[in-house]
């Protein structure tokens, strides 16, 4: 009962960041971050193994009939504690940099950093724990100003000021959205809380709201065609804050997406449909995209694209399985969505540690310019090959249970086929197989291109192992990967119970023995660990007992071989983005050579990425300013004028009223 | 753990088989058909050199790759008996353990910062996520056919049918002959005897590595054939059998699929590099095609 209370009550903590010295601050974020993640982490454990829903009222009530509480029911615990092992190793990280924002920058600047990073985080757990929909609006409006502040953190260059504005526009076109759903909500039921949108649900058709809130939410959550704000930000945005977006702040959508979806009944067929395709087309095109781009973030800013579409996939086939009754379809579905977004932010925060490494180190994120960091940064690029096999989702990492819960469903839905239902398998399986086959090569390109190989260019030279809360941020994700791919019989009962009460579904119901199948999973990964182990240990004293000689790689006689004869990230990417190339959006400039040239004049060749759905929207909204333009004619800058303005809307307001007319 | 043995023995002389083929097409009197693996037990006494410009990736990648072909041979059953492991969807956890040790190789080959190994890196990650769709595919197929998604499973229900089961697993058989030639790279695909490196992929990955490494990667090959052919195999067998005509079939299907490997290297010409995709791209549509057969068979 006390928990809104001590919430809300600690909230006045982040004044202290204000008023401490400037070496302090980071040092007060960490420890009220650590007092919000205890009091919440206890709240969550405490309703995910009680399996009890924990509500208590906020102390200011500003609404006369329905006071504002908080409820932390398992899904909201689950997210809740996703959140907070996001911002604690985010924090972590941050600390690696710490000292030198802090002399860099003037105490104001840091407190707003600080207590804008404290206000995302407050924010995101408001918007698990909240059950009103104005109190859930005003809660995502200080999520998206919140990390607006955060990401224009590097304020003196134009593009990174251009870059905020432009993600705060996208984040508002979504506001509008869900404002508008909520609104619709008010007036057919007269009242905005989320029992009000169940009953809408269930009294009326549900495609149109769900439309609304898809559309909203989906800007987020980085659907396409909505994702255009989503590469130039991670672009920009400091790594800590990237992490922050990329894992905790997008699973808010996928968060309210599911109570969505819990409500939803009769149009739940076209619901699932829409979901899948628009997921399908987000994860092709997104690691596509992956593959050309040459920033490291911007391929990290994609491949969150993809996994977005990964989870909307396992949303859209839960939501199939909910309307035709296939429980096992249901079941999974939304099981390995739910879990995929744990996954997700964890081995997201990883990878984006370990760019966030490289910038540090070598002061380039240009893939091209990198290569050999494995060598200079030992730990990094250990533990970035683990986050690499982790979003590949290949075993015995976690990346693989959640797409494997997926697959399930997939495959118990062959067992009673129908046309319909076997076309959706198939198309989604294909899908599914493509998506994975493509972030294998994306970031085996990643990987071998920037960590492997010899470096491409000096600033790879002076590179060395990061400080140690960098390390210690990367660790703490890398664990959890490794526990949740090697044991998840820890945590996948908890997945399950979570859709079971999310989804009003009976767990004992469900015909395909889920929970039988992950013993099996643990026991052979730690075959595999034995089998390797021992094969590697019988290596080990034959080459102690032969010998082992050093030499330059093989170059085929030829001996003036430097770093410049080693694949590129683009040229390994060629075949891949010549086959996908509507996708892919390549453009190269080149002047081919003519036939009767005999003498050829210098040329260059580039190869660059370009965004042409973006390029539409830009076009379009630049047409639109252009045309808005032309209001400015009533922008006279005179008093006088204004006053003429507010008298004419008065007489029209009373005109208007006297005729009945509004 | 039968099947396992069975396994480990037809890996013996699955590859010498392949050569002695070739050589009998070819006229010549052939290598012996256990040389394939006298050379991998010299490799596995031989000195190694590693290149500088290699790490740690490079030194563990051939045991791993090793490590995830003999944990696939655990899943799968032999003829009516269990596989060591068996669980529901693991054949899911069979292909995405492939494709681990795939990841490693082609991350190893990168290691080198040559550009053969890029090559050749670059085509088996290229190739291998164009063929993955038909494997699953078809796999989907049986799993829909038999109603059951372990392999233990689906083989155990495979015979149930009569001339429906004959069908799917004739086309079953043709599908799953041309993704090993493809996942094993071989003809049309690859050809192991060109050491012509704008030609080659799976052969200019492995360049750089010798000695046990490289005996390793040898023996993963041979362990790879063997356990594509006991996919195949177990199609064929029926639970009603005894188990001596079990063993007797296995052998005799492993032989007979490691001569038509042979006379497929013998008498296919390699594809031109450029129509690769095309090619293995119709093996997914083969498989669709088979999968919508077994969806009619079913709802008959």
């Amino acid at each position: 009962m006390l928990f809104a209370q001590l919430f809300q009550g600690l909230t006045l903590a982040l004044g202290l960041v204000l008023l401490v010295p400037k070496q302090l601050k980071y040092a007060v974020s960490v420890g009220i971050l650590i007092v919000f993640i205890g009091l919440t982490a206890v709240e969550a454990v405490k309703v995910i193994f009680s399996g009890q829903v924990s509500e208590s009222p906020l102390l200011f009530n500003l609404w006369s009939d329905q006071p504002p509480f908080l409820a932390i029911d398992s899904l909201s615990a689950f997210f809740v504690l996703l959140i907070n092992i996001t911002a604690l190793s985010s924090l972590i990280y941050a600390g690696g940099r710490a000292k030198r924002y802090t002399n860099k920058l003037t105490a104001p600047e840091l407190s707003l950093h600080y207590v804008c990073f404290l206000l995302l985080y407050l924010a995101m757990l408001l918007v698990t724990m909240v059950r009103d929909g104005l109190v859930f609006l005003m809660a995502w409006e200080v999520m998206s100003l919140a990390s607006f502040i955060l990401l224009i953190f590097d304020k003196g260059k134009a593009e990174v000021l251009k870059t905020g504005l432009r993600y705060l526009v996208y984040m508002h076109v979504g506001l509008l959205f869900i404002m508008i759903g909520f609104l619709v909500v008010q007036r057919e039921t007269g009242g905005m809380s989320f029992v009000h949108l169940a009953q809408y649900f269930a009294q009326r058709p549900d495609l149109g709201l769900f439309l609304c809130f898809f559309v909203g939410f989906g800007i987020k959550a980085s659907f396409m065609p909505l994702h255009t704000w989503a590469p130039e930000t991670y672009q920009t945005a400091p790594i800590h804050v990237a992490v922050v977006m990329a894992g905790a702040m997008k699973k808010m959508s996928f968060y309210m997406l599911i109570r969505i979806l819990a409500c939803v009944n009769d149009q739940a067929l076209e619901i699932g449909l829409l979901l899948v395709v628009v997921s399908l087309i987000t994860g092709i095109a997104g690691i596509v995209q992956a593959n050309s781009s040459v920033d490291i973030r911007r391929k990290l800013a994609y491949s969150s694209i993809e996994h977005a579409g990964i989870i909307g996939l396992g949303l859209g086939l839960g939501t199939i399985g909910m309307a035709t009754g296939s429980k096992s379809l249901e079941i999974l579905g939304y099981a390995g969505a739910i879990l995929h977004s744990l996954n997700h932010a964890l081995f997201k925060s990883l990878l984006f540690f370990g760019v966030g490494a490289i910038l540090q180190q070598t002061a380039t994120a240009n893939i091209e310019k990198l290569g050999g960091l494995a060598k200079r940064m030992p730990h990094t690029s250990a533990l970035f090959l683990l986050g690499s096999v982790a979003v590949c989702g290949l075993p015995p990492l976690n990346g693989f249970i959640s797409e494997f819960l997926v697959y399930g469903g997939l495959f118990n839905t062959l067992q009673n086929p129908s046309m319909n239902k076997t076309v959706l398998v198939l198309g989604s399986m294909i899908g599914l197989l493509l998506i994975g086959g493509i972030a294998l090569f994306t970031f085996s390109q990643m990987y071998g291109v920037a960590f492997l190989g010899s470096p491409r260019s000096a600033a790879v030279e002076a590179a060395k192992e990061v400080p140690f809360p960098i390390l210690l941020a990367q660790y703490i994700p890398a664990a959890l990967i490794v526990l949740i791919g090697v044991a998840p019989g820890l945590v996948m009962p908890f997945v399950f119970r979570i859709v079971a009460t999310t989804f009003h579904l009976d767990i004992a119901a469900v015909p395909v023995p889920v929970l039988d199948l992950l013993p099996p999973i643990s026991v052979i990964s730690l075959v595999f660990a034995l089998i390797f182990s021992v094969v590697y240990l019988l290596r080990h004293l034959q080459q102690k007992a032969v010998g082992v000689t050093t030499k330059e790689t093989w170059g085929c006689g030829y001996t003036g071989a430097g770093a410049r004869v080693q694949y590129t990230s683009t040229s390994f990417a060629a075949n891949l983005v010549g086959f996908f190339k509507p996708l892919a959006q390549v453009q190269t400039v080149y002047k081919t050579m003519a036939e009767e040239e005999i003498f050829p004049t210098a040329r260059t060749y580039q190869v660059q990425q370009v965004n042409r759905l973006e390029r539409s929207i830009n076009w379009a909204a630049n047409g639109s300013v252009k045309f808005l333009k032309r209001g400015t004619v009533f922008q006279t800058g005179r008093v006088q004028h204004y006053v003429m303005y507010a008298f004419i809307f008065m007489l029209l307001i009373f005109f208007l009223s006297f005729f009945d007319l509004i | 753990m039968l099947g396992f043995a069975l396994m480990l023995v037809v890996a013996f002389w699955f590859p010498g088989i392949i050569l002695q083929t070739k050589a009998k097409m070819c006229g010549r009197k052939g290598a012996g058909f256990l040389q394939p693996w006298k050379d991998v037990w010299k490799l596995l006494r031989k000195g190694s050199v590693y290149s500088r410009t290699t790490t740690f990736v490079f030194q563990i990648a051939p045991t791993l790759y090793f490590s995830t072909v003999v944990c696939c041979m655990l899943l799968l059953p032999f003829g009516g008996g269990d596989g060591i492991f068996s669980f529901s969807g693991d054949i899911v956890f069979f292909a995405y353990l492939l494709g681990l040790g795939r990841f490693f190789m082609i991350i190893a080959a990168l290691d080198t910062g040559s550009s053969f190994e890029g090559m050749g890196a670059n085509r088996e990650a290229f190739y291998g996520l164009l063929v993955e769709p038909a494997f699953f595919i078809l796999l989907g197929s049986f799993a829909m056919f038999t109603g059951h998604t372990s392999f233990q499973g689906i083989y155990d229900h495979f015979a149930v049918n009569d001339y429906s089961a004959i069908l799917v697993g004739i086309l079953g058989t043709y599908l799953l002959i041309q993704i090993t030639m493809i996942e094993n790279s071989r003809m049309p695909v690859d050809d192991p005897t060109t050491h012509l490196e704008l030609t080659m992929i799976h052969e200019v990955m492995v360049l750089d590595n010798s000695g046990f490494d490289l005996g390793l990667i040898q023996a993963t090959s041979a362990l790879k054939f063997a356990l594509f052919g006991t996919l195949i195999s177990n199609i064929f067998f029926d639970q009603s059998y005894p188990l001596w005509l079990n063993i007797v079939l296995f052998l005799s299907l492993q032989l007979a699929f490691a001569i038509v490997v042979g006379l497929l290297e013998s008498f296919k010409a390699r594809n031109k590099m450029s129509k690769n995709p095309q090619f293995i791209l119709t093996l997914s549509s083969i498989s669709i095609l088979i999968f919508f057969a077994v969806l009619v068979l079913m709802t008959k």
